[in-house]
């Protein structure tokens, strides 16, 4: 056999292991790519949260979405109740009085407070972190209210800032 | 040393023993390497070639390794659950990328293992491999007999997998399988009872059948595989070797000794064994991609599809005992005891000590249909005609109410709407 | 094999003569050269059906219906709308009523408003119904199957509509389609009336209720006819007849369609020489319990020719709707929010006011004699009566009852009607009629002061 023929023996046996290797990494990642979901059998990240007259004024938590919403007057705001350290339930805590936080050089006026009952994260009354492990203060969600239905909606995909409040009509 | 040789080095000692230098390499290799050490350094060209194993053992093992690795995955995705069992296939079928790829892969490769497994097991008789030939060492009686529970696991694997889904075709195959146990005298009503965790099938019986068709069943089919392979080894390697002993011992004998070459293990015998399993995976991916696996309706108790039939290897019980009632003025016995139980027993039975009964000569080891042996070839085939006679029948001639009807003038079962 | 001392090193093994052992071949020579190229061949096989498996699943035939919503959506909402359109397998989720609706993921218009015109393809339009039927059942508290029955899980049209051409779908609840409307001979297919039936299934409390003609004219019927003569529904009404209180979940496996049917020639059934199957296809109906239902209620004794049952001249359009309130009866589980309210008052129905308004207007007309009659043909038709009697219309079950009067004693009559158990027990008259007719008169739970009534009404309407 001449050693051009090797090689081109050589070439096509090394094409052929790509070849076979390429099919079995395919399956392999077709087997990988099922373990993705493509569905989900959880509570939607939208959802309804009912008529804006029938929220309660103060506090409503919703214990299948883990989310504080409140409502002042005209004004609705969402917040969750998800700790941002490790993921517990963090507690609403009723204040005997209202009183005025420092944190960060910022003065919060606060009604309420959250407590994470796992690790000790403290939330101020705009779910900013003032103490404790967590890494970051609660996220606030977008709300609308569907034109179809008239009903409010938030949207937990979707995070806004603090502060930010949707002014019923 | 830079951290480039090092990293050759390393991956030298891990391809290295797959691509010998030489003699000495290709004898060290063996040794060496974690995944040969069972293997001898050199084996004959005849226990290699195509024509006397026909590798069914090779593709049973290669078709275990499939149905493990699609069968982890699906039991990530799987929920062994009656309310959410039928529902997560629903979702393979339909909402998993490639779930459908995996379920069908899962279900064709359990198919082909039983039929590999049995195939492999007409092979060795019609071989004549469970004999011992002229050595001394070897007591191939025994992995005969390994080999016959490994093929009874390997309908236990495919009974218990077939309850899964939980639709209706599970439910009512498992329903009868469960009912056979039962026509035992004496122990079948406790087997039933412990198999279904009930006296019908439900919640218990279906975290059971898991529970042995994803670790019990799996784990002894492993063991004892290690075990028959082992076997091999001290049984002085394949029964077709026996021929080269005994043509240097019986010149009288005309025996053929073409073949006996020696080849080195590796490269060559691994290269094969690469062939075979590639061959393997991609005959199972061709059959799952165009062949999809059937799912009926939920499993309902309240209704019986007409007719309800076991999996096919079961098949000819379900026949045998639907034709072996016995009535007499004085007793009947059910047939399902009679076919269930005791001809299939007897069956099992007699194939399991014919190894140990065989008095042809030691030249009928390790050969193709040995004239010796001619009789007893002949009825070994009518037993196994037998039974894949009574399954064809059971599966293609049993219609509605298990009447006997032509394969397409089945009478049509109405729709609701 | 000999013993070795583990320590000895292997080079002092026995050496054999080097003549007697095979020559050892090269590690280089190939034994088997063909085995290379049959693996390469055999990878190559592989990618080509990798291939094929990885196109069957990167094209679902939802793709297609996806791309083409988006596109129908960008041209009618614009761009931002379109990039709004969710790709891949989409599902409604019911966990309280088990449906997983994959149904969405190709009619994926079902609640975008804009989308109800005649130009957009029936696919894609939005739900008809979005602001009377969908504001009281929502998708999300609903799904489309518990209405529409389908296949929620499968995202393929064959299988999630349960279509039965070439391969069987396993699945017992068809799309409740317009075609299948069509199929069965509903002169209004296009209204898709077979829907009402799960209407039913839930609302099955209710007299009647808006929307649903076929079911609330086959209430009225059912009311009428007095089929609980005969049959029990919820352990209420008589035993000559099976009991219907599920009837629409009885499994299709125990519908014989492959047992003789009968023609009724001079009052008597007469083997066709077809089967019930055969017959179904004669008349272009599908093989199926529906089908079995009509011609049942065509004629029940062409089925079973021992049936007491009456043939009791249904229309095309009653036959249909009888059918689907048996078809609608169906055993299944609801959580306590989802029952219907049970009302016994009548809707609004335009067909019944008028009723009852005629009814009002002629009682002050009537005098006192006159009013028993009435309340005795009332009664007569209420308490079931009808089921099995007529008067002047021929025997049915039981007796035609013109001139009943004539021919035996009031006493007698009222004594038949109150008290039939121990009539058939002790009386000569009644035992030679059971005799000649076959069938048992069951008990109505009528009290004396009623059969009176129903007396006046037998002997007015005898003469």
């Amino acid at each position: 056999m001449s050693e051009v023929k090797k090689k081109r023996r050589e070439v096509l046996k090394n094409v052929g292991r790509l070849i076979g290797y390429g099919v079995l990494g395919g399956v392999f990642a077709g087997f990988g790519r099922s373990l993705w979901p493509n569905i989900l059998y959880e509570p939607p990240k939208r959802f309804r949260l009912g008529k804006p007259e029938d929220l309660a004024e103060g506090v409503n938590f919703f214990p299948e979405q883990r989310l504080f919403v409140f409502k002042k007057g005209k004004e609705v705001w969402a917040i969750s109740a998800i700790c941002q350290h490790l993921g517990c339930t963090v507690n609403f805590v009723q204040l005997p009085e209202p009183k005025t936080l420092k944190v960060m050089n910022r003065e919060i006026k606060e009604e309420w407070e959250f407590h994470c009952p796992c690790h000790g994260s403290l939330y101020a009354g705009d779910g900013t972190i003032y103490a404790g492990p967590a890494p970051r203060g609660l996220p606030w969600y977008y709300l609308e209210i569907d034109p179809a239905t008239g009903m409010l909606v938030v949207d937990t995909s979707k995070e806004v800032e603090k502060g930010w409040k949707f002014k019923l009509s | 040393m830079s951290l480039k040789e090092r990293l050759y080095r390393v991956w030298r000692a891990l391809i290295w023993t797959f691509d010998p230098a030489d003699r000495a390499e290709a004898g060290k290799a063996i040794t060496r390497n974690f995944w040969l050490h069972w293997f001898p350094p050199r084996m004959t060209k005849r226990s290699l070639s195509w024509s006397y194993s026909l590798w069914l053992g090779t593709i049973s093992w290669v078709l275990f390794v499939i149905l493990t690795v699609t069968g982890v995955i699906l039991m990530f995705l799987y929920i062994p659950s009656v309310e959410r069992a039928y529902w997560t296939i629903k979702d393979l079928e339909y909402a998993v990328s490639w779930g459908w790829f995996l379920r069908n892969m899962h279900r064709w490769g359990a198919h082909m293992m039983v039929a590999a497994v049995f195939l492999h097991m007409l092979r060795v008789f019609y071989t004549g491999a469970y004999k011992n030939g002229m050595s001394h060492a070897a007591r191939r009686e025994i992995n005969w007999t390994v080999g016959m529970i490994l093929l009874a696991l390997t309908l236990l694997l495919s009974y218990t997998g077939y309850l899964l889904p939980w639709d209706q075709l599970a439910f009512w195959a498992i329903t009868i399988g469960v009912q056979i146990a039962e026509s035992v005298p004496v122990l079948g009503k406790h087997i039933k009872y412990v198999m279904a965790g009930g006296t019908q099938l439900g919640q218990p019986t279906l975290i059971r059948f898991y529970a042995l068709h994803v670790i019990g069943l799996p784990l002894a089919v492993l063991l004892l595989f290690s075990y028959h392979m082992w076997r091999v080894r001290k049984d002085e390697g394949l029964a077709a070797v026996e021929q080269f002993r005994i043509a240097k011992k019986r010149k009288d004998l005309q025996i053929d000794t073409s073949g006996e070459e020696p080849v080195y293990s590796t490269p060559w015998a691994v290269r094969r064994i690469v062939l075979v399993s590639l061959a393997t995976l991609v005959w199972v991916m061709f059959l799952a991609t165009f062949l999809d696996s059937p799912l009926e309706e939920p499993a309902d108790p309240t209704w019986t599809p007409n007719p309800a039939k076991a999996p096919w290897y079961f098949l000819w019980l379900q026949e045998l005992l639907a034709i072996t009632t016995i009535r007499t003025p004085w007793f009947t016995i059910n047939g399902g005891f009679v076919g269930g139980v005791v001809i299939p027993g007897l069956m099992g039975l007699a194939a399991t000590v014919w190894a140990f009964l065989d008095k042809s000569p030691p030249e009928a080891t390790g050969v193709w249909f040995h004239r010796s042996r001619t009789v007893q070839n002949i009825v070994f085939t009518l037993g196994v005609l037998f039974v894949v006679g009574l399954i064809v029948f059971a599966m293609y001639f049993r219609g509605p109410n298990w009447g006997v009807y032509w394969p397409w003038a089945w009478p049509e079962i109405p729709e609701i709407l | 094999m000999e013993k070795r001392n583990p320590q000895t090193p292997p080079q002092k093994k026995v050496v054999r003569p080097a003549a007697k052992k095979p020559k050892l071949p090269d590690v280089k020579d190939d034994p088997f050269p063909l085995d290379s190229w049959l693996i390469y061949a055999i990878s190559i096989i592989g990618a080509f059906i990798f291939a094929v498996a990885a196109y069957k699943e990167i094209n679902p035939e939802y793709k297609r219906y996806q791309v083409e919503f988006k596109k129908l959506v960008e041209e009618k909402f614009g761009k931002e709308a379109a990039a709004k359109v969710p790709m891949g397998v989409q599902q409604i989720w019911v966990k309280d009523l088990n449906r997983i609706d994959r149904c969405i993921t190709c009619h994926m218009g079902y609640e975008w408003r804009g989308l109800e015109g005649e130009d957009v393809p029936e696919v894609f339009r939005t739900h008809p119904h979005l602001d009377d039927l969908i504001a009281k059942h929502p998708f999300k508290k609903y799904g489309c199957t518990t209405c529409h029955w389908g296949q929620g899980y499968a995202t393929n049209i064959k299988e999630a509509h349960v279509i039965n051409e070439g391969k069987k779908v396993r699945w017992l609840e068809p799309l409740l389609s317009k075609e299948k409307a069509k199929e069965y001979g509903f002169e209004d297919w296009q209204k898709m009336p077979l829907v009402e039936i799960t209407c039913n299934t839930c609302h099955r409390m209710e007299d009647s209720l808006p929307g649903t003609p076929y079911i609330n004219l086959a209430k009225k019927i059912f009311k009428e006819k007095g089929c609980i003569t005969c049959h029990k529904v919820f352990g209420e009404g008589g035993d000559i007849g099976p009991d219907l209180t599920y009837e629409g979940s009885k499994s299709h496996e125990m519908f014989d369609i492959h047992a003789p049917y009968y023609e009724i020639k001079d009052g008597k059934p007469v083997p066709s020489g077809r089967t019930i199957a055969e017959e179904m296809k004669r008349r272009g109906l599908p093989l199926s319990v529906f089908s079995w239902h009509l011609l049942h209620f065509e004629e029940p004794r062409s089925i079973t020719p021992t049936s007491a049952m009456p043939n009791f001249g249904f229309n095309e359009r009653e036959l249909r709707a009888i059918t689907m309130l048996m078809m609608s009866w169906r055993n299944v589980k609801l959580p306590a929010e989802y029952i219907p309210k049970r009302t016994s008052a009548p809707a609004q129905q335009p067909e019944e006011k008028a009723d009852t308004t005629e009814e009002v207007e002629g009682e002050a007309e009537r005098s006192v004699a006159s009013e028993l009659v009435k309340r005795g043909e009332e009664l007569f038709k209420s308490k079931g009566c009808t089921a099995c009697h007529t008067v002047g219309g021929g025997k049915l079950v039981g007796p035609d009852l013109k001139g009943v009067a004539d021919r035996r004693s009031p006493e007698w009559i009222v004594a038949m009607i109150v008290n039939p158990d121990s009539m058939l027990k002790h009386d000569p008259t009644a035992q030679d009629l059971l005799k000649e007719y076959g069938v048992p008169m069951p008990s109505q739970n009528v009290s004396e002061e009623e059969a009176k009534a129903i007396l006046e009404y037998l002997k007015s309407s005898g003469r």
